[in-house]
């Protein structure tokens, strides 16, 4: 198990993702002076491989560090390296599922996963080929020539995540993917990614504030507190693999969302623009 | 105007000036030539705009279009409002009247001119109709819009609270319209202007249009060119103000630009 | 329609309630809706038109008969040949205003430099600028071509502008995360998404060419403009108004045309916007 921690650690070559002391403030638009810290001295790091999850009270800047790792935004202050090498902007080394799925609707859901394959030079009957596949996946095959406003949110959100396999990245990164779908779909979505995940081990970053999903999902969780985000606490969870439902009843699932939950208590409450 | 930085919107400034500088030289140059003695460059259409304001009556004539747009428009927003609403609280309204709308809007309006004398004779009347004809389709259109898209939960809300008949109407219905209707205002007041200076042009001379046939006639076309860009810029000018009254009416929606 | 395997089954469609009366069904059923007003508005259309007389209102045999005659003397043809000079002047206008809405609405500079003159121009009467257009071009294709130029051209400018402007900026991010370049962001994501937009403002500007091609022709009262006066001026009401139904006929085919290559080729909105 990866051993997150609170300061920068030397890099000893093991780590694949190092975040180091990383800052990012907003301004408001229009009023100047009104500043919000989404991000204080943000420091971890992960060995390849790890399936790691970030929990926070919503609004506590997690996503914001998504986007930062995958290079749509840029820090303030602090560094954040992937193989040793900085993040300079977005890679097709990193593949990103968005909150909302973001498909394009114009494009079927087999169109969709070829966006992806697209950024790789990859055309033609191949393209169809490798898009099939990656639909068979995420359960998909049957609806390859499905427009994104025919799916349920939970199929559109399994196109985002054969659209983001489809580059074939080093790394996941998840911006609460099943936030928006049904408590059902959910735990249906959560068992599938488990299962794909397995089939390769990427390295994998997922932002939730839903405390079951990140234990059931994670090996390491971070809590991150509200206004500024921090992280104040790390939790390695060692449940063996494949899981199934059945871990969520045990008395160590429970003693895990108790610490969890405790420590996300005692986050400060909710601050907009100080 | 959408956001822009300090130096962007500095640039954006006197890219616009520069723009304006540059139309003005181009016309002064093509206007001067030997051979387009027909279009007066700048120099000789502004003063010619001056002399037509004190000698002319052009405020005056100016005046009388206002009146004709005035007219038209309230008119058209006393029928545009009433039909509006009918299309869009009765089913049988929407399904029969709106492809009828669809056809009157391929309708080319300026068509009907020519025989608009034989049923409203060729004055001021005339001109009402044909301004009527431009605005009206736009204040159905827009009003009926507005109507069907007031939030259903609001309409609930209204229900839960007794609202009713007249009362819902006044309280709910029309206020959360309004802000649609004054859109379609603001275009139809474009649009009557348009339709007026249509009516003038074509109809029978009278007013603003009525200049530019004159000066057209008499050769004398520093006063043409000075008298479209006046009515360019009165059209122009009656839109803007339009929006404006369209903010103060509707302080609760965000500013469009 | 929302397809869902992972919550339900197939939507079943509820069945119409047994106590309707085969009277209440057909009221409620459109076509049957638009049978009974319309017929009704032409029936009061018929008798107010025996009541003034044919002075003031032909009849409706009367104007289908004008629609014949107008098709023996020539007049249809006369009118082909205007419909032609409108069809040059409007792709003049999609192939300016195209560009130029592209440029407006992918950047702010140009958007506030050119957009003051377009914005302007959209909002003033264009029929004061014909004696001008006169002036310049002469009386010749030239001038009737730049006539309905400019009623069109603004309106594809302007909403082509809108649509650029529209795109969802977290499409934009998702192709920038997928590591696409400016030009296949614009390709893939930008230009599906403002389609719509334009073939809307192609459709209002194709209207809009109509009228500038009737205006054109009243202006400078010959050939088809020739025709209407004459027509007017001898009160042969029955041959007008049948010319008014054509031209208007033509104008909503055209629009209904545009309407359904738009639906052709973008199958992906499950229902076109209503205007």
């Amino acid at each position: 198990m990866p051993e997150p921690n609170h300061t920068p650690t030397p890099s000893d070559g093991s780590a694949f993702l190092e975040v180091r002391n990383v800052n990012k403030t907003f301004t408001h638009a229009r009023n100047k002076s009104a500043r919000m810290q989404a991000l204080k001295d943000v420091s971890f790091t992960m060995k390849p491989g790890t399936f790691l999850s970030i929990v926070g009270p919503s609004g506590c800047g997690k996503s914001t560090l998504l986007r930062l790792i995958d290079g749509l935004q840029t820090a303030d202050s602090g560094e954040i390296l992937i193989g040793g090498r900085p993040v300079r902007g977005p890679g097709l080394d990193r593949g990103l599922v968005f909150q909302s799925p973001n498909l394009l609707p114009w494009r079927t859901a087999i169109g969709n996963v070829g966006f992806g394959l697209e950024s790789l030079g990859i055309r033609g009957a191949e393209k169809t080929k490798r898009a099939k596949a990656l639909l068979d996946t995420v359960g998909l095959a049957d609806f390859a020539d499905f427009y994104p406003s025919q799916l349920s949110g939970g199929m559109q959100q399994r196109v985002g995540l054969a659209r983001a396999l489809a580059i074939d990245p080093a790394m996941l990164l998840m911006d609460e993917p099943f936030a928006a779908v049904d408590a059902q779909t959910k735990l249906v979505l959560q068992e599938e990614l488990e299962r794909i995940w397995l089939l390769d081990e990427k390295s994998v970053v997922f932002i939730t504030h839903d405390v079951d999903e990140a234990i059931f999902l994670s090996d390491v969780v971070l809590v991150m507190s509200k206004s500024p985000g921090e992280i104040i606490d790390t939790v390695t969870v060692d449940f063996p693999r494949p899981r199934n439902f059945d871990i969520r009843g045990s008395a160590e699932f429970a003693a895990l969302v108790r610490r969890l939950l405790d420590a996300l208590r005692h986050t400060r409450p909710a601050g907009a623009f100080e | 105007m959408r956001q822009m930085s300090g130096r962007t919107r500095a640039i954006a400034v006197t890219l616009r000036l520069l723009s304006l500088v540059l139309v003005l030289a181009v016309w002064q140059w093509y206007g001067n030539q030997p051979a387009h003695v027909a279009t007066p460059p700048p120099t000789k259409v502004f003063p010619a705009l001056w002399d037509a304001i004190l000698h002319q009556d052009l405020l005056g004539r100016t005046w009388g279009t206002l009146v004709e747009v005035a007219v038209g428009l309230a008119i058209s927003l006393a029928f545009g409002i009433i039909v509006g609403f009918a299309i869009a609280l009765f089913p049988w309204a929407k399904d029969t009247l709106d492809p009828l709308v669809d056809a009157a809007y391929a309708m080319p309006t300026i068509m009907l001119i020519p025989i608009i004398g034989v049923y409203t004779g060729l004055g001021f009347r005339g001109r009402i109709f044909i301004v009527f004809l431009y605005v009206a389709l736009v204040i159905v259109v827009s009003t009926s819009v507005g109507v069907r898209e007031v939030d259903s939960k609001l309409l609930e809300t209204a229900h839960a609270f007794g609202l009713k008949g007249l009362n819902l109407f006044r309280k709910v219905l029309f206020p959360a319209a309004l802000s649609h209707i004054a859109a379609g205002t603001a275009i139809g007041v474009s649009r009557a202007v348009r339709g007026a200076v249509a009516a003038e042009l074509l109809l029978i001379t009278a007013n603003l249009g009525g200049f530019i046939v004159d000066m057209q006639a008499k050769f004398n076309n520093r006063a043409l060119i000075a008298g479209i860009l006046w009515t360019l810029f009165i059209g122009y000018a009656l839109y803007e103000a339009a929006l404006w009254v369209e903010r103060r009416i509707t302080p609760w929606r965000a500013t469009s630009s | 329609m929302s397809i869902s395997t992972d919550t339900a089954g197939p939507l079943v469609e509820s069945a119409p309630s047994p106590g309707r009366t085969w009277l209440k069904s057909l009221a409620g059923r459109r076509w049957f809706r638009r049978l009974v007003v319309w017929s009704f508005l032409a029936a009061v259309y018929q008798v107010v038109a025996y009541i003034v007389g044919p002075f003031y209102l032909p009849t409706l045999q009367a104007i289908i008969g004008g629609a014949i005659d107008l098709g023996r003397d020539g007049s249809l043809t006369t009118m082909a040949s205007a419909l032609v000079q409108m069809v040059i002047g409007f792709a003049l206008s999609i192939v300016v205003g195209i560009p130029l809405g592209v440029a407006m609405g992918a950047s702010r500079l140009v958007d506030y430099v050119l957009g003051f003159y377009v914005k302007g121009m959209f909002v003033t009467s264009l029929i004061a600028v014909l004696p001008l257009l006169i002036i310049v071009f002469g009386f010749g294709l030239a001038y009737r071509v730049s006539v309905v130029f400019l009623f069109a051209v603004f309106f594809i400018i302007l909403n082509t502008a809108a649509g650029v402007r529209d795109v969802d900026p977290q499409l934009v991010a998702m192709g920038r995360a997928f590591g696409a370049s400016r030009w296949r962001r614009a390709a893939t994501i930008t230009l599906p998404s403002a389609l719509p937009f334009a073939i809307a403002g192609i459709r209002i500007g194709l209207a809009n060419a109509f009228g500038g091609m009737i205006l054109a022709e009243l202006w400078i009262a010959r050939d088809f403009g020739q025709i209407m006066l004459g027509l007017a001026y001898n009160r042969d009401l029955p041959k007008f108004l049948a010319l008014l139904v054509i031209v208007t006929l033509l104008a909503s085919f055209s629009a209904a045309g545009l309407k359904a290559f738009e639906k052709w080729l973008t199958p992906w909105s499950r229902s076109t916007r209503d205007r």
